[in-house]
């Protein structure tokens, strides 16, 4: 097999242009140095987003072969439709974006910071992370401004205030929530999201125009991405060269140092090799673990890819009659625009450790099955499926998944993708903290809908939504002070490769209950500054 | 134990997430071939399909929205007994008019002959073929998201009232 070889020497190899690859490629190329980004997917340019274009009835099957969001990603050619495999019954949803701005092209852009609570739990479990919140905070500030962050109004116990522009307007179903929050006796208080999604002009970027969800792709770029935040900008450095359509296998290290990244051009389909002094990976949590592990680097602790976390998603919905009959109007938002953060432990007891975030929804939505639910058919049923149209409402919850060694992903024995790169298999479960916090999201869900007032039905066999559903995947490349059971330093620096840095949510100790972007972007800004100043010291 | 119906349900749930895995036209393609229903099955579901989901003043109903083609564009990716089970109950319903519909109707939610368990799978379809489409979310509901506001505007609490003749109406199934 032919092998193109790049004699250039980069300052350094970021592999990834997600959140993390971005602001690395960000952070390092207005510093001054020599960056070669490399990315599996293709540069798809900002008006071929198709959030205005590709409506529901666009789709082949209409959102309803199981998950909305995964059609749309496949149907618009963003979804990376690489094999995996998965032991047990359960299936992991490993969603990756095959572009430039990676998975940030579709994420909804909810932002709460980690909290002190996050990063040094008290319960015992596990461990904490190398360093207190007060280490961050100075990073999320940083970030916040830079890329547009709106507030979450008033701080509230320990979670943390994001600072930014002026908060999102609660939306009808919100406010009557927020109305019964109080009588449930148990502190919980619905307050407006914080989200990288701009409620004013911010850094040349429009305020947001409400179309609807901002999963679907932004078009105005008025919620954070990536590509048009981060590479873009780093772009106009004139010190970013970028390499779309470059899917690693490997990187290679000699006497102790990584010297070059081994991918695959998939526009020439050939193999090419790149060399730099210093290796970022930045593919995403599982993809970085996966690179990793292909290279068979970094990996003293033998803890790659272990410790595989994720979000606990669970929902419960019904209608509230006095939304019943409303004049239909644009009141989607931008998704969410007020939520319960996780602010307090005096309802759980022992139940359960660690917390869960509450996003109580409701709005005109684009479609409704009510009609299922209403006897009959003809002009008379219509009607009250009209009725009901703007009255139906959800529960969302999205709790901390414990950090278990089993959790893993490994090299599967048999898969290949289509470059011929062994692929990955998980093996990953949820125990018993998962399960009791899981009956309690149900629990305080129907308060929540009794107390509002819903007519709702009980489900019959409740369970939480698949394995990765998330797709806030982290841990796999834990860091720690002690290299026997971390694989970074709280520098994202490999204890093994001191010129190889893992920057993305793959270093996570806790999957908090949070949102992982803010906390992966203001990570990769603190490792990436340390490091453009050390390599210009010579230390690297 | 799993119910028929339950089972039925389960199968077409199963058809739809199968189906992704070939291609497949466009949902509303102007000329539609029909690869499962033969003409007389799918003149059947045309017409009760319409007459679940009539054409009025805001929209053509069922029949604009061309749910006969996305019952049958699913169907392609069925298992056998799925599609056995729609081509018998079409072939049974050929001549069922609105009063007979009625009548398998009053048991929908708990189904039990046959007759009763096709009636739910094709009220089921329909309501999924029709408000998922065009005519369905633009017209029938008029949905408003995907224009742009200049701000969001404040909550209008004044509308949000219960009815003053509300009384529950959403039924379970059984």
């Amino acid at each position: 097999m032919q092998i193109l070889e790049q004699s250039k020497v980069y300052d350094v190899c970021v592999i990834g242009s997600g959140a993390a690859g971005g602001m690395t490629g960000y952070v390092l190329t207005r510093l001054g140095l020599d960056v070669a980004m490399l990315e599996a997917g293709p540069r798809r340019r900002p008006e071929e987003f198709p959030v205005h274009r590709v409506r529901r009835w666009n789709l082949p099957f209409r959102g309803l072969r199981g998950d909305y969001f995964q059609e749309y990603l496949e149907h618009t050619n963003f979804l990376s439709n690489e094999p995996y495999s998965w032991e047990g019954k359960d299936p992991f949803q490993f969603v990756q974006v095959k572009a430039v701005g990676g998975k940030s092209l579709f994420w909804a852009g909810v932002t709460p910071r980690f909290g002190p609570k996050e990063f040094q739990p008290k319960d015992g479990f596990d461990t904490p992370w190398p360093f207190p919140y007060e280490t961050v905070a100075p990073w999320y500030d940083k970030v916040e401004e830079l890329i547009g962050v709106s507030s979450s109004g008033e701080p509230l116990g320990a979670f943390p205030l994001n600072n930014g522009l002026p908060p999102l307007r609660p939306k009808a179903a919100e406010l009557e929530f927020a109305r019964v929050c109080g009588s449930l006796g148990k502190g919980l208080k619905m307050i407006p999201v914080p989200k990288a999604i701009l409620t004013k002009d911010h850094r040349g970027r429009p305020a947001c125009h409400y179309c609807g969800p901002c999963w679907k792709g932004c078009d105005s770029g008025s919620k954070f991405d990536s590509l048009r935040v981060l590479v873009q900008a780093a772009e106009r450095t004139g010190k970013l060269t970028l390499y779309p359509n470059a899917k690693v296998r490997s990187v290679e290290t000699k006497d102790g140092r990584a010297i070059k990244a081994h991918y695959f051009d998939s526009t020439a389909m050939t193999w090419r090799e790149l060399r730099a002094k210093v290796f970022v990976v930045a593919a995403g949590a599982i993809e970085s673990a996966h690179i990793l592990l292909n290279s068979g680097i970094a990996n003293s602790s033998g803890l790659v890819g272990r410790y595989l976390s994720e979000h606990l998603y669970a929902a419960i919905g019904g209608h509230l009659p006095q939304l019943m009959n409303r004049r239909i109007s644009n009141e989607d938002g931008n998704g969410a625009h007020s939520f319960i953060p996780d602010l307090t432990a005096n309802w759980r007891g022992g139940k359960f450790i660690r917390g869960y975030q509450i996003f109580p929804n409701g709005g005109m939505g684009e479609t409704t099955f009510v009609g299922k639910s209403l006897p009959g058919f003809g002009q008379e049923w219509k009607k009250n499926i009209r009725a009901y149209h703007t009255a139906g409402v959800s529960v969302l919850f999205q709790g901390e998944v414990l950090p278990y060694k089993d959790n893993r992903i490994e090299i599967d024995p048999a898969i290949k993708d289509s470059a011929g790169i062994p692929g990955i298999r998980f093996h990953y479960k949820w125990a018993a903290n998962e399960d009791a916090m899981f009956r309690d999201m149900m629990e305080v869900g129907e308060e929540l809908l009794q107390k509002a007032g819903a007519e709702y039905f009980k489900p019959p066999n409740p369970r939480p939504m698949a394995h990765g559903h998330s797709i806030h995947y982290v841990g796999t490349a834990r860091m720690g002070r002690d290299p026997r059971v971390s694989v970074t330093d709280e520098w994202n620096v490999s204890h093994d490769v001191p010129n190889l840095l893992i920057n993305d949510a793959a270093t996570f100790v806790t999957a908090g209950n949070q949102n992982p972007t803010l906390t992966i972007l203001a990570l990769a800004m603190r490792a990436s500054e340390r490091l453009a100043e050390r390599m210009k010291k010579g230390e690297v | 134990m799993p119910t028929r119906r339950k089972t039925l349900a389960a199968l077409w749930a199963a058809a739809v997430v199968r189906a992704h895995e070939h291609a497949a036209p466009p949902a509303e393609s102007a000329a539609y071939r029909f690869a499962v229903l033969n003409a007389r099955e799918a003149a059947s579901l045309r017409r009760l399909t319409a007459i679940l989901i009539p054409a009025d003043e805001r929209s053509g109903g069922a029949p604009a929205a061309k749910v006969d083609e996305y019952v049958d564009h699913v169907l392609r990716f069925a298992t056998a007994p799925v599609r056995k089970a729609w081509r018998d109950g079409l072939r049974r319903f050929a001549k069922k008019d609105e009063a007979a519909l009625r009548v398998v109707a009053a048991n929908e939610f708990q189904p039990r002959t046959p007759d009763e368990r096709f009636f739910v799978m094709l009220k089921d379809a329909a309501v999924e073929g029709f408000y998922t489409s065009r005519e369905g979310i633009e017209k029938e509901l008029g949905y408003r998201g995907y224009t742009y506001l200049r701000e969001f505007p404040l909550a209008n609490m004044a509308e949000v009232k219960r009815p003053p003749d509300y009384r529950p109406m959403l039924r379970q199934r059984s």
